[in-house]
């Protein structure tokens, strides 16, 4: 199952920001401010990205209208 | 505070509507025609979201919830929304084409394994993860069973008997998915879901209004003067340090909003087309964020009013919030909130021990009688079968709850732990063709003894979850992959259904495949 680029971006994106949210000591414990600013600088931009990321796959993956229609051999085997 | 009569009628009224709906589902099927199992369903968006919203919800939402944010402030409530937001692309990368394959099987697939067989055709592998299903899933449905009997018992101070409450609550569980199924639980789940995150709200509401005249800002100053705690890691009572903030939301990530068998059918088996899928992502994140913050609101105005409760009274901080503050405030809407809080709670308990009653009746119909033992229930006697598993299990868990472990609370996130490796083994079916099947037995026992060593011989599992686990199995399945093989006309037949249906549902119009159409034109 090959992946096309703009998955490959979104999940790599999405990662780091995981990732830089996680690192241990960022925020100090105990720090009410730095929190407010980690979250706003790792946990927003996570969600812009998910939602960014949905929307241009969803753009290459196009849904067929016609795809719940029975396929030749199913229609064989029917 | 309530009489035992008032709770008995409000969930009398309670499981009128529940086995209305079940009969009305019934009725409907059968004025269509419409044959199938009472385990199995295809369902439109709405019923799709709210099902699945329900089911993640539980007695979490009213009860550990909000005090989970008050032992663990605001940084918990962040790390939550970490883990939220990620499964529109966990989704997308997997139960997307998990439902692909289903639908390519003519929606065959009833249990989680059923999709791993379909992958690796081992038997062998199909018991196994049968069994780990089943595991995760009596814990929960006694635990719901305990923490609705618990807020009956706060509710009337003492008046309705906890083990009445377990009997009567968990005969009517057991009822009402033996007549309607799942197709009438995910219908229930539809009807009740929005009315009680909108009743989550209005305790929020009433809570402010009482405790701070409706004003957030007060409510929020008032913390920061004496519990500034509550705005920084590891939070008031210490519960979200650097590890916590990882551990527990990633095994959220992975066990809770994808592996545990009820949600895992609801996210990959249920839709009725892609459009529902997608849908089922798209507003899943929205949704939950919605609730959880409402939980936090809990948390957060009951940690202002009173900051120094234990840990067993802050699980039942709504519930004393009414009694401490709204009752003096206006008995009347104390009543409603109190009434509120203990049908919201039932319900969306119930939703989530139906959802798991019917997969693991599931589980014991198709991956142990039929696929392990190899007996066959004729057709006609399918339904019955059906409807006597999940009542032996619906009782099973009733007896667990009468008289519950001390350790019920910890073997729900035990459940969610033991399901986690087997994502991996999920992830590596679906993307690399040479991941066999003994590597995915190893894996998925590697990965079980991983998650059992973290909890009962480390005793990190409260950190950790099944992170460990799926380290564990995530190695073993790629190493044992390597050593050894598998014919390949094991898994053709899936890889061919997978990209037939990706060929059925999808266009893809990246820039790489217009060229090599342009290509092909030249």
């Amino acid at each position: 199952m090959k992946l096309t680029k703009t998955e490959k971006i979104w999940i790599t994106v999405v990662a780091i920001f995981y990732i830089l949210y996680n690192i241990p000591g960022i925020p100090p414990y105990g720090e009410a401010i730095p929190t407010f600013i980690h979250a706003a600088l790792t946990v927003l931009p996570l969600w812009i990205a998910v939602y960014i990321g949905l929307s241009r796959v969803y753009k290459i993956y196009k849904l067929r209208d016609d795809a719940d229609e029975e396929t030749a051999s199913e229609k064989k085997e029917g | 505070m309530l009489s035992a009569s008032t709770i008995w009628i409000a969930f009398g009224v309670y499981m009128v509507f529940l086995l209305g709906v079940a009969v009305f589902v019934t009725q409907k099927e059968k004025r269509q025609k419409v044959g199938g199992s009472l385990l199995t369903a295809s369902v439109p968006w709405p019923v799709l979201v709210m099902t699945y919203i329900a089911s993640l919800m539980s007695t979490w939402v009213f009860f550990a919830g909000p005090g989970a944010y008050y032992r663990g402030g605001l940084g918990y409530w962040i790390s939550e929304l970490s883990y939220i937001a990620l499964f529109p692309i966990i989704a997308h990368f997997t139960m997307n084409k998990v439902w692909i394959v289903n639908k390519q099987r003519k929606g065959a697939f009833t249990t989680p394994a059923d999709f791993y067989y379909d992958r690796f055709k081992s038997p062998v592998l199909r018991t196994i993860l049968g069994i780990i299903f089943l595991a995760a899933s009596f814990p929960y449905i006694s635990s719901v069973l305990v923490a609705i009997a618990q807020a009956a018992q706060y509710a009337t101070d003492g008046a309705i008997n906890y083990r009445m409450a377990v009997i009567v609550v968990g005969l009517i569980m057991t009822v009402f998915v033996c007549i309607g199924g799942v197709k009438s639980a995910a219908m229930a789940d539809t009807v009740q879901g929005l009315l009680f995150i909108l009743m989550l709200w209005v305790i929020v509401i009433a809570c402010l209004i009482v405790g701070f005249g409706g004003s957030l800002n007060l409510a929020l100053d008032n913390l920061w003067e004496h519990t500034q705690s509550f705005f920084s890691y590891p939070g008031p009572s210490g519960w979200t340090p650097y590890a916590g903030r990882f551990g527990y939301p990633f095994s959220c990530a992975i066990g809770w909003t994808i592996m545990l068998p009820h949600v895992f059918v609801r996210s990959g088996y249920f839709g009725d087309n892609l459009k529902a899928q997608r849908k089922l992502s798209f507003l899943t994140p929205v949704l939950q964020a919605v609730v959880w913050t409402g939980t936090m609101m809990i948390g957060l105005i009951g940690l202002a009013l009173v900051n120094n409760l234990a840990a067993s009274e802050s699980e039942l901080i709504i519930p004393y919030m009414i009694k401490n503050f709204v009752l003096n405030f206006n008995p009347v809407l104390a009543k409603v909130l109190m009434v509120g809080f203990f049908v919201g709670a039932s319900a969306v308990g119930l939703s989530t021990a139906n959802a798991f009653l019917s997969v693991s009746s599931a589980i014991v119909s198709s991956d142990l009688i039929k696929n392990t033992f190899h007996i066959n229930v004729p057709k006609s006697k399918e339904t019955l079968v059906n409807r006597i598993i999940i009542a032996v299990l619906g009782l099973g868990s009733l007896l667990l709850a009468i008289d519950p472990p001390d350790l019920i609370f910890t073997l729900i996130m035990f459940s969610i732990a033991i399901v986690m490796p087997l994502f991996p083994i999920l992830v590596a079916g679906l993307y690399w063709k040479k991941a066999t099947k003994q590597a995915a037995i190893v894996s998925a026992i590697v990965g079980t003894v991983l998650v059992l060593l973290t909890y009962f011989v480390w005793n990190i599992g409260g950190t950790w979850y099944g992170a460990i686990g799926m380290l564990g199995s995530t190695i073993t399945m790629v190493v044992v992959s390597l050593f050894t093989k598998q014919p390949e006309s094991d898994a053709a037949p899936f890889y061919e259904a997978l990209e037939s249906g990706m060929k059925r549902y999808y266009v893809v119009k990246d820039k790489k495949s217009a060229k090599a159409a342009a290509k092909a034109g030249e």
